[in-house]
């Protein structure tokens, strides 16, 4: 925080023990905390807790009248028929798609870091690249790859003779995406953990009696261990209360998972809300639970440190096994990347939503590269552009600022609130976004003001969704940059603010800068928040694009945005990295 | 078992390492390999513990031929049995300390029982079975050390590698560590090469010392013969040899120093290509002024305990190292001293060794 001072603090000032200087020097440090701290437990905690009270109390928090009547009656849903089947299909799901997206992205990280893999950064991109597409994207372009009767892959294996049908709308289709877009996570961290290995480590098996695959058994894998069981938990988390890819692909499978699940109580008609906050609050203890093991779990990540010497790890030579590895990673590419991509776009451009067979687009008439043009000049796709990059861009920028300022207490000052703050700040990790979308809409709704319904309130919930990446980005910044060059400052008779705004904040423009790209890039492709949030007048892309493929009316137009919407988050995935301090770590 | 290195050289990329070294190991023999930073020491055992490819040469372990580069035979790492303890310790930190060293049993196919016992054994000898259950990321430097030394050890290796094993520790340990070392090598007559940057300890350890330079070995020689007379002037500077004077002119039993108008007596006539004259600190005797010897005047004086250390600076010569018993009659700083050089400690020597040694005579 800022100080706020009424006067330069004399230089001459700070050595002397003289109780006044010291007070006026602690004092402005502590008061400005507290503003803080109630700043962002507003934003976070406040529609947490509307949540828990929506689960026990009589009905749901309302415009004007916040209901305090305490009841367990709502937790009759746990014996409703569906729950049961719900919970347990989010564990499959989260379970064996988290696996799906180790294997894949354990397998990526290790033939980059530790093999001699054929083009090894192009085989690194392609591990990375899925985080492009936001997994939503995927999922809707799988639908229209992999849906039984309509699906791209279906007609072309049909017209190549094939008797397979691929049905995207089943568990196996849910777990096949999520694992796929959930794998660069899972890469990353491994990653980095494979790549820092100290090389001896691995040497002195062979030295002592180790084979190559006895090394790795012994010796490189329990060691990256720790990493791997704290990305499984990240990633587990994630896919476990992942909204949309469930919506697109198990709701037309009759697949319940929890989130589907509870954001049908919150639309039934009438708004079943009370029993939505007890599924809720389910989820949040899963989440919570599993979030806390993962902490655990990467803080006793002592033993991958490397040593002084330690060079690059040890490359192993793959032999004849190059190229027919190299060839599982382009498979990958493929699904991942190349399919979803190539049915968005033909989706976009081919004029009849029916096709019987790959012939068909060979008549004339068949292709209109045109519906590129009427979708960018629609009024839709202006509207929501125009309110995406509105709402991305005012709370990137608040979001950023906020982050600035809760990270600069924390870590600079010796503010009493510290603690708390960067405890709030990091809540929304363990509270599952459909949750925190529930909380967010009934705490607007009810407050004073009239901002249900307008851009801001979206605004608002950005900032308060991404405090925790928005914090970790300054904080890997902020630490990195020598308080005493600041500290200099001050003792050259600048006041701390202007010590800040003139010294500290220009050191960190780099970090600044790339978290405010994060934090964009993030809004641009947030969904399940805005879901309950957005109303006719404040569409931004990534609902309009959800929707227009849920009510299945435009598909042309839907895809073509999709495609376009595609292109925007590349640009902005890509400019933090040109920055530098890539900060695309979830 | 015997390990004889003919002609080996590595490159990394264009940069040659290791450039056409020959060696003798004895069966029982322990070398210590002595170098400046860089010079290619670690190269040298990685080529022999299999884990880097050498670009030419031909390395035999015992009978068998583990690397020749004529025929293409490389036989991998883990078949070498080729104990090798890693400058960095390598202990494995996910594994206890007994499991670390039953590791080289296990991959042998000793069975767990055996193999347990075999390693408590070794861990006794190097004083660490009490903490065999201990996790060893919770061990201290010199505790891996010993670890990283059982595990070794445990495997019998035909030949034992140490890469500057005490580098990392502090001084009194790394002396403790060093006589302890030196015992077991010997008591297990166990084959061994030793590399290091510290003198002393290799002094201490070797039978003999191969001295290392810009990936060759340029003497190699028991510790009396290398300490006594350094094949160069900059073996006798590495040797902690602090005054090498160049030479400008000699004629006879007369050296003259190039940078100073003084002249030196020698006990032997200097030969053709002397280059350098050499004069250990404790071979320099100084006195009052008035004694026999170059006339200067005491500069640094530095009190060792049961030693003193002088600079001099001799009028019209150069500044001369000088290590003297403590006692009454030391010298304080400023004072005028004179200066003995004795012509038997005198040594006469090339700049840098060009031609490679002639091998000595391997020793039983
Ligand atoms: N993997 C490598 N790639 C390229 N050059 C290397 C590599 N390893 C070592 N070198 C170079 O080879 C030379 C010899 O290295 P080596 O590690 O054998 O030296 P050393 O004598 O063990 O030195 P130190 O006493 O510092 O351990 C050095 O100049 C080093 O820069
Ligand atoms: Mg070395």
């Amino acid at each position: 925080m800022t100080t706020v001072q009424t006067r330069p603090a004399a230089p001459q000032e700070a050595p002397l023990p003289a109780p006044s200087g010291r007070r006026r020097r602690r004092r402005p440090k502590g008061l400005g905390s507290l503003p803080l701290l109630f700043v962002v437990s507003f934003l976070i905690l406040v529609p947490a807790g509307f949540v828990l009270l929506a689960a026990f109390s009589v009905d749901i928090p309302r415009p004007g009248s916040i209901n305090f009547d305490l009841t367990l009656q709502h937790l009759a849903v746990f014996i409703e028929p569906g729950v049961l089947r719900a919970t347990v299909n989010s564990l499959i799901i989260g379970v064996s798609a988290t696996l799906l997206a180790l294997l894949i992205g354990g397998f990526l990280a290790f033939a980059t870091a530790r093999t001699n893999i054929p083009m090894r950064g192009f085989v690194f991109l392609i591990g990375l690249m899925p985080l492009f597409l936001p997994s939503y994207v995927g999922a809707l372009a799988w639908s229209q790859l992999g849906s039984p009767v309509a699906g791209l892959l279906n007609i072309g294996m049909r017209d190549l003779g094939i008797d397979f049908t691929v049905n995207i709308y089943s568990m196996f289709g849910v777990v096949l995406v999520m694992g796929m877009f959930y794998a660069p996570y899972a890469f990353l961290l491994m990653h980095s953990s494979m790549s820092l290995m100290n090389p001896d480590l691995e040497d002195a098996a062979g030295v002592h009696g180790g084979s190559t695959w006895q090394m790795l058994r012994s010796v490189t894998f329990p060691l990256a261990m720790p990493a791997i069981l704290g990305s499984a938990l990240l990633v587990f988390t994630h896919i476990f209360e992942n909204f949309p890819v469930s919506q697109v692909l198990a709701t037309p499978g009759q697949i319940d998972t929890l989130p589907t699940f509870i954001y049908r109580l919150m639309n039934a008609s009438p708004s079943r809300g009370n029993e939505a906050a007890v599924m809720a609050v389910v989820l949040v203890i899963v989440v919570l639970l599993v979030t806390l093991g993962q902490r655990r779990i990467l803080a006793r990540r002592s033993y991958t440190t490397v040593s002084g010497k330690g060079l690059k790890a040890r490359r192993i030579s793959l032999g004849r096994w190059r190229w027919p590895l190299f060839a599982i990673a382009l498979v990958y590419l493929l699904l991942a990347i190349v399919l979803p991509l190539a049915a968005l776009i033909l989706t976009a451009v081919r004029t009849s939503p029916y096709m019987q067979s790959f012939s068909d687009l060979a008549v004339p008439g068949a292709i209109d590269f045109g519906s590129f043009g009427r979708v960018l000049q629609s009024d839709l796709f202006l509207d929501s552009a125009g309110n995406s990059v509105i709402v991305a861009v005012v709370s990137a920028a608040a979001g950023t600022l906020l982050a600035f300022l809760v990270g600069y207490t924390v870590y600079r000052t010796k503010a009493k609130a510290r603690g708390a703050l960067e405890g709030v700040s990091m809540v929304p990790l363990a509270i599952p976004a459909i949750v925190l979308g529930m909380g967010l809409l009934w705490t607007w709704l009810v407050m004073p003001v009239p901002l249900y319904g307008t851009l801001a309130v979206l605004m608002i919930a950005f900032v308060a969704v991404q405090m925790p990446q928005g914090l970790r980005g300054i904080a890997s910044s902020i630490q990195s940059t020598e308080r005493d060059l600041e500290d200099n400052a001050v003792l050259h008779g600048a006041r701390r603010s202007r010590a800040v705004l003139s010294i500290t904040v220009p050191l960190m423009r780099v970090g600044i800068a790339s978290t405010f790209l994060m934090l964009l890039m993030l809004s641009m492709r947030e969904l399940t928040v805005p879901l309950f949030l957005y109303t006719s007048d404040t569409h931004i892309l990534s609902i309009t694009i959800f929707d227009q493929f849920e009510n299945g009316g435009a598909l042309q137009q839907a895809a073509a945005m999709s495609v376009i919407y595609c292109l925007i988050m590349f640009v902005l995935s890509y400019l933090p990295r040109r920055l530098g301090s890539g900060g695309m770590n979830p | 078992m015997q390990v004889t290195i003919t002609n080996l050289s590595l490159a990394y990329g264009g940069f040659a390492a290791v450039k056409g070294l020959d060696l003798t190991i004895g069966d029982g023999e322990s070398i210590v390999l002595l170098g400046q930073s860089g010079c290619g020491k670690t190269s040298t055992m990685r080529c022999i513990a299999g884990l880097e490819e050498p670009t030419g040469g031909r390395i035999s372990i015992g009978d068998t031929v583990v690397f020749d580069h004529e025929t293409g035979r490389s036989v991998p790492s883990f078949r070498r049995n080729v104990g090798m303890v890693f400058q960095s310790y390598a202990v494995w930190p996910h594994k206890t300390v007994v499991e670390n060293v039953m590791f080289p049993l296990r991959m042998k196919k000793v069975r767990r029982t055996a193999a347990r016992e075999k390693a408590m054994e070794v861990l006794t000898l190097v004083g660490l079975d009490h903490l065999a259950e201990r996790g060893a990321s919770q061990l201290s430097g010199g505790q891996m050390q010993r670890v990283a030394l059982a595990r070794s050890m445990a495997m019998e290796p035909s030949v034992l590698l140490l890469d500057e094993p005490l580098s990392n520790l502090d001084a009194r340990l790394r002396e403790d560590l060093r006589v302890e070392l030196r015992h077991i090598q010997q008591e297990r007559g166990l084959t061994s090469m030793y590399v290091t940057h510290d003198q002393q300890e290799a002094l201490a350890l070797a039978d003999r010392i191969a001295i290392m330079q810009g990936g060759r070995i340029t003497q190699l020689g028991t510790p009396e013969e290398v300490y006594a007379s350094p094949a160069s002037a900059s073996i006798a500077k590495f040797m902690g040899v602090t005054n090498v004077f160049a030479v400008g002119e000699a004629s006879g039993n007369e050296v003259h120093l190039a940078d100073h108008a003084l002249s030196l007596r020698t006990a032997v006539a200097a030969p053709d290509g002397a280059a350098s004259v050499a004069v250990r600190p404790e071979d320099v005797v100084v006195r009052t002024e008035g004694s026999d010897g170059f006339a200067g005047t005491v500069e640094v004086c530095v009190y060792q305990g049961s030693s003193v250390r002088y600079q001099v600076a001799l009028d019209g010569g150069p500044t001369v190292d000088a290590v003297c018993p403590a006692g009454p009659g030391a010298l304080a700083r400023g004072e005028r001293a004179s200066v003995e050089i004795a012509p038997e400690s005198l040594l006469v020597l090339p700049d840098e060794v060009t031609d490679t040694p002639a091998q000595d005579e391997v020793a039983a």
